[in-house]
């Protein structure tokens, strides 16, 4: 049972590493500052949809004991495995170049050091964690430091809300203003919240953790405080944002301004624990990032793999984790706008949702793979429907922001 | 194979109409253009005047507030640029142009102040920012209530 | 037993239970006057690309034969070699002194032990 709590580490890791991280931040920030309240709902919805998912891949691996790409491979052939692979992990790429820019950005913060110097450390110690550390370091070390990120919880209470206003937010409602970046916005945020890379990093973290049919109650409980945990930081950010910047009018197009959003309420403290929060949150998705795209190429090719296995017995799966960082940093260093590019890649990810998702509710009907333990209608249900609305927002929204909307 | 191919059309026409629908929603009128640059000008001005108070109460550190400033300076022209090139009404588009200049010259002012360290001199600079902001933002409401 | 759904592309285990790839390929031997039967699984190399579709397909595959470990040469699996078949399929071979790690071999001697920490 101990063993089981313990478990509970790699819920929060998964949510600290894979939710509260730049995309949810920026999202969260623009959403509060443009419309106040109004964008809880995509927030809770994303949560909501994430939570479904994640408990799905840590069943299929305790009940199959096969990881999410193992399994996509297995079921439906390379033929068709290998569209959501390359599509995956394009688009992964570009959360990972995001994800790089915002820890280099935090540390510009602190020292004043261009962000486009950072990226290439920050990539590269990404690299030396997951060379030189063990799986299990990572999950006990990312949820500790991770705690940093409570400073958006006391922030968001120091204010006084107007917890009607709140409550309000959790409907959806037609915008007041620029439908355009509202609906922009909303695809954002679903991108940033429904990120399948946490499936695959969940799935291989509980096959390494050797689960079996025993963990599939824990396994809802840990998917569901998890995750629930990353989106409380979530609409913390966007609330604090709300008061700060949105009666002032300010529009949050550059992290620099979003650095700002502690300030008020808690001084330098706020500043600082700003960029440290920033920063760890960004380094745990990059951790996550990586170690995804070398589980799902691993597993779907059927090589070795395992982050706790010497790199000398699992050299493909090191390498395409080493490929993928060594790859990332370059859009930064090349002074492309971090917020661009997390915004561009979490759009992207909206988009190219059912290309990952779908696949997998076959899957995880499919009782060869899941024995009894089949998906029910209701989860069945809101995946597909927010996907798909998703998708389709994601696909009418993008062309028109590019053509110079917003 | 033909049912195939109608079946595309179909789907490949409905986007092209929902398209259709959200451009029109969203595309917008001159009046409407310069109500958004004027936004754009409260925007800017309030995110330095912020900067700058910030800086004074010692909540940010210098170098962070040096390097957002001189950011904002770059961004408030490039928007400068754009809006003077824009299909704006007439005196709206004189009014926009002169806001983001003036705020960009009050912007870089307050640069060079913290650069000197001058802590007294910044609060002037704060306060115009904040004028450059509320004018900017009903000039805003009187095209929204025109 | 269903070719495609209980042998293709599922996980293959050697003798010492280590993962070895999966079945990328089938090799159909038929005789006439005898019922089509498996002869080969094939591991890797180009039996992968040519999976993949049009240019992508023709591009990979020769880049592979060029420039891969062995040119791109599968690894071929004998069916009498099959011990089980199961979620995964497990094959009397060990290989780990096989030619179907040589690409993991490669990557092990030509770049992973070049950086420090290795080991």
């Amino acid at each position: 049972m101990k063993q089981k709590i313990l478990q509970l580490t790699l819920g929060v890791v998964t949510s600290i590493g894979g939710f509260l991280e730049v995309g949810s931040i920026a999202t969260s920030a623009q959403a509060g500052a443009s419309f106040a309240y109004q964008l809880i709902w995509p927030v809770v919805l994303g949560t909501i949809v994430l939570i479904f998912l994640v408990e799905m891949s840590g069943r299929l691996a305790a009940a199959s004991k096969l990881t999410v790409s193992g399994a996509m491979r297995d079921r439906f052939g390379f033929d068709y495995f290998v569209v959501p692979l390359v599509t995956l992990s394009v688009v992964i790429y570009l959360v990972l170049a995001a994800e790089v820019g915002g820890a280099a950005f935090a540390l510009q913060l602190v020292t004043g050091i261009s962000y486009r110097w950072w990226a290439v450390p920050v990539a590269l110690l990404v690299w030396l964690i997951l060379w030189a550390g063990p799986f299990s370091a990572v999950e006990r070390w990312v949820p500790l430091v991770g705690l940093v990120t409570v400073v958006f919880l006391v922030g968001a209470l120091e204010l006084n809300l107007d917890w009607g206003a709140l409550a309000h937010g959790l409907i959806p409602t037609m915008p007041s203003h620029d439908g355009l970046h509202y609906w922009f916005l909303v695809v954002n945020i679903l991108g940033a919240t429904i990120a399948p890379y946490l499936m695959y990093f969940y799935s291989s973290g509980a096959v390494e953790g050797k689960w079996d049919e025993s963990y599939i109650g824990i396994n809802r409980v840990i998917a569901t405080i998890g995750m629930s945990f990353g989106a409380l930081l979530a609409v913390a950010v966007l609330v604090v944002c709300a008061r700060v910047f949105e009666p002032a009018g300010m529009r949050m197009e550059g992290y620099d301004q979003i650095a700002l959003m502690l300030t008020g309420a808690l001084g330098s403290w706020g500043f600082y624990l700003f960029a440290a929060s920033l920063f760890v949150g960004c380094l745990g998705a990059c951790l996550e990032i990586a170690l995804a795209v070398a589980y799902m190429t691993a597993q779907g090719l059927g090589w070795r793999w395992g982050q706790d296995e010497e790199p000398r017995k699992v050299p493909r799966f090191v390498l395409v984790y080493t490929v993928l960082l060594a790859l990332a940093p370059w859009l930064i260093v090349l002074g492309v706008s971090p917020l661009q590019v997390t915004s561009m890649s979490m759009a992207l990810t909206a988009a190219t949702l059912p290309v990952a998702i779908i696949p997998f509710i076959v899957l995880m009907n499919d009782p060869v793979y899941v024995g009894k333990h089949t998906n029910g209608w209701i989860g069945n249900c809101v995946v597909l429907f927010t996907i798909v609305m998703a998708c389709i927002l994601a696909v009418v929204t993008i062309p028109l922001q590019l053509l110079g909307g917003g | 194979m033909r049912r195939g191919r109608h079946r595309g059309v179909g789907r490949g026409g409905m986007a092209a109409v929902l398209a259709a629908l959200v451009a029109a929603g969203c595309s917008r009128s001159p009046r409407e253009q310069a109500r958004m640059e004027l936004l754009s000008v409260r925007s800017w001005a309030a995110s330095a005047q912020m900067v700058g108070e910030r800086w004074m109460e010692r909540a940010v550190p210098d170098r962070y507030a040096k390097r957002a400033l001189a950011s904002f300076v770059k961004k408030i022209e490039s928007e400068r640029s754009k809006a003077s090139a824009a299909d704006l009404p007439a005196r709206a588009k004189a009014h926009i142009v002169a806001a983001f200049d003036s705020t960009a010259r009050a912007t870089d002012s307050l640069l060079r102040v913290v650069e000197r360290g001058d802590r007294a001199a910044a609060a002037h600079i704060t306060a115009r920012l904040a004028a450059r902001a509320r004018d900017a933002h009903s000039m805003s409401e009187r095209l929204r209530a025109k | 037993m269903h070719l495609v759904r209980d042998l293709l592309d599922k996980q293959l285990i050697d003798v010492n239970w280590q993962k070895m790839g999966r079945v990328d390929g089938l090799l159909m031997e038929a005789r006439p006057g005898t019922q089509p039967h498996i002869a080969t699984i094939c591991v890797g190399g180009t039996v992968l690309t040519r999976r993949l579709p049009g240019f992508v397909g023709r591009w990979s595959t020769a880049v592979l034969r060029r420039f891969g470990p062995r040119h791109g040469a599968p690894f071929r699996i004998p069916w009498s070699r099959v011990l089980s078949v199961d979620a995964m399929i497990r094959v009397d071979v060990d290989s780990d002194s096989s030619d179907a790690m040589a690409s993991s071999r490669w990557v092990r001697d030509r770049i992973i032990d070049r950086i420090p920490g290795a080991s």
